[in-house]
């Protein structure tokens, strides 16, 4: 028996770049990126930060209130997830379809919890000296909670869990989504990412490891100086083609493979060999021949570590038919979105395979002699026979994503 | 601490619409979940330095008695 196809029926996201899907596509496609100076005297630097949100009725439009007011205190990692998923269920026409009770399962990637809770219970407690913590300190900021607040608010009685592989988080959770589909276990799965990592114990982590860049993010480029942090989310709804043309969805297009790889050797630094072997995977899996014309999404970081990689990588996979790919790095709009980078990446890269307008890389200072790819550096057509969407995570864990017109 | 402070404080917690928070309601009524109630006496020992013990909170007991309970001066 075939495995079906997996159908992309419904988008939502939240990020730097604004609220929502139309948003979020309209910046990047034009070039308008979200990377700018965090106004905070205890932590200088850059970022993309979400802008504050609106109150709950506008940022859970046609949510009951009961219903919210049960999921108790919202972490905005939780609030990112929600609002991304709901725009994604309703993009997809199943509000409120029978389906969602016991054929839908909810897999989200998240690289860390709820970061504002933990530091707000850590600052009274070793800070403030205090003996006690809010109450609902672990669930707000448990790394799950997403996917349970998500599965409390829609009535989804199926598979709910978060998965977490670092900077892969959402690419993993997507693949394994698509999975899913293909063994039949749901026919429709939520998938995708959030993370809200702008905090002051989070951003210092980052800052003390040295990969923070102090002026914007420019992958590939000449005098790239690090990477930039992001937040938000990105959810997809994946749909088995069968259920999707039954109920007459209109489709984004398809994630037809899925390559993974562990590179088993460090925690911060990549293997092109490693790499390699994800990208490769994934072609296999989506059976997309290595010179069919791509539309490559990296994972374009912009530190002095990931770049070359990720290009030594493709240069030595791809030899001479690179010349016919091209190559975007929608974190230098975005910022890094760690557990939401992925699922944010491939929305977009799809979104670009549809309209053949790939986004520019933004910031790029001229060619670095270790990261030569062929860029889009300006707004130009490209006619892609395929996305590849990667993810180079931290632990070098791999995930490679394939997207392909419906 | 006025009765108007407490109610807040409920509403904050709960995301009771203030309405919904009349003197006669029982905590059973208002469909208050344990994790909120718990989260509610955190705030008021935290705020107010109220402490009282979850054990006290019966489904029977209606918000005027917690105003009794705790003390609340009636709002200008």
């Amino acid at each position: 028996m075939t495995a079906p196809r997996v159908l992309v029926t419904g988008m939502g996201c939240v990020s730097g770049l604004g609220r929502g899907v139309a948003e979020n596509w309209r910046r990047a496609r034009g070039g308008d990126g979200a990377i700018r100076a965090l106004l905070s005297p205890e932590a200088p630097g850059v970022a993309a930060w979400a802008q504050d949100p609106p109150g709950d009725e506008a940022r859970f439009p046609g949510v009951d209130a009961d219903r919210l007011r049960r999921l108790g205190r919202l972490d905005p990692l939780s609030a990112f997830a929600l609002e991304a998923a709901i725009e994604a269920v309703a993009d997809a026409g199943l509000d409120g379809h029978t389906s969602l009770a016991h054929r839908t399962a909810i897999l989200l990637g998240c690289g860390s919890g709820g970061n504002a809770t933990i530091e707000t219970a850590y600052e009274r407690l070793f800070g403030q000296r205090q003996a006690k913590v809010h109450p609902q300190t672990i669930p707000s900021s448990m790394i799950a909670a997403p996917a349970a607040h998500l599965s409390m608010l829609l009535g989804v009685h199926g598979p709910a869990f978060t998965l977490s592989s670092a900077c892969a988080s959402s690419a993993h959770a997507l693949g394994e989504a698509m999975h899913m589909i293909r063994a039949g276990r749901s026919d429709v799965v939520i998938a995708g990412g959030a993370e809200a990592c702008l905090t002051l114990g989070s951003l210092t982590g980052w800052r003390s490891l040295g990969v923070l860049a102090p002026d914007t993010c420019r992958p590939f480029s000449q005098d790239r100086k690090g990477m930039v942090l992001g937040e938000g989310a990105a959810v997809l709804v994946l749909e088995s083609e069968s259920h999707a043309l039954a109920r007459g969805a209109a489709v984004y297009g398809e994630l037809a493979g899925y390559g993974l790889s562990s590179d088993a050797g460090h925690m911060t630094a990549p293997d092109v060999a490693g790499i390699a072997a994800a990208i490769s995977a994934a072609h296999e899996d989506a059976g997309l021949a290595l010179d069919a014309p791509a539309l490559y999404s990296s994972h374009g970081t912009g530190t002095a570590l990931n770049d070359p990689a990720e290009t030594a990588a493709l240069q030595r996979l791809y030899g001479a038919s690179l010349a016919r790919h091209r190559v975007i790095a929608t974190k230098s709009a975005h910022g890094h979105m760690i557990g939401a980078t992925a699922a944010m990446e491939f929305m977009l890269g799809l979104l670009a395979l549809r309209e053949n307008t790939p986004p520019p890389v933004l910031n790029h200072l001229g060619p670095a002699p270790d990261c030569d790819l062929p860029l889009v550096l300006k707004p130009q057509p490209f006619e892609a026979e395929a996305l590849v969407s990667a993810s180079i995570a931290f632990g070098g864990l791999n995930a490679v994503l394939i997207g392909r017109r419906a | 601490m006025t009765n108007e402070d407490l109610i807040a404080l409920i509403a904050k917690e709960t995301g009771l619409p203030v309405e919904r928070l009349v003197p006669q309601a029982t905590l059973e009524t208002l469909d208050i979940s344990s994790i909120d109630l718990v989260s509610m006496l955190f705030e008021l020992e935290d705020q107010y330095g109220i402490e009282v013990q979850p054990e006290e909170l019966t489904p029977d007991m209606t918000l005027q008695q917690l105003f009794d309970r705790i003390g609340v001066t009636p709002s200008q």
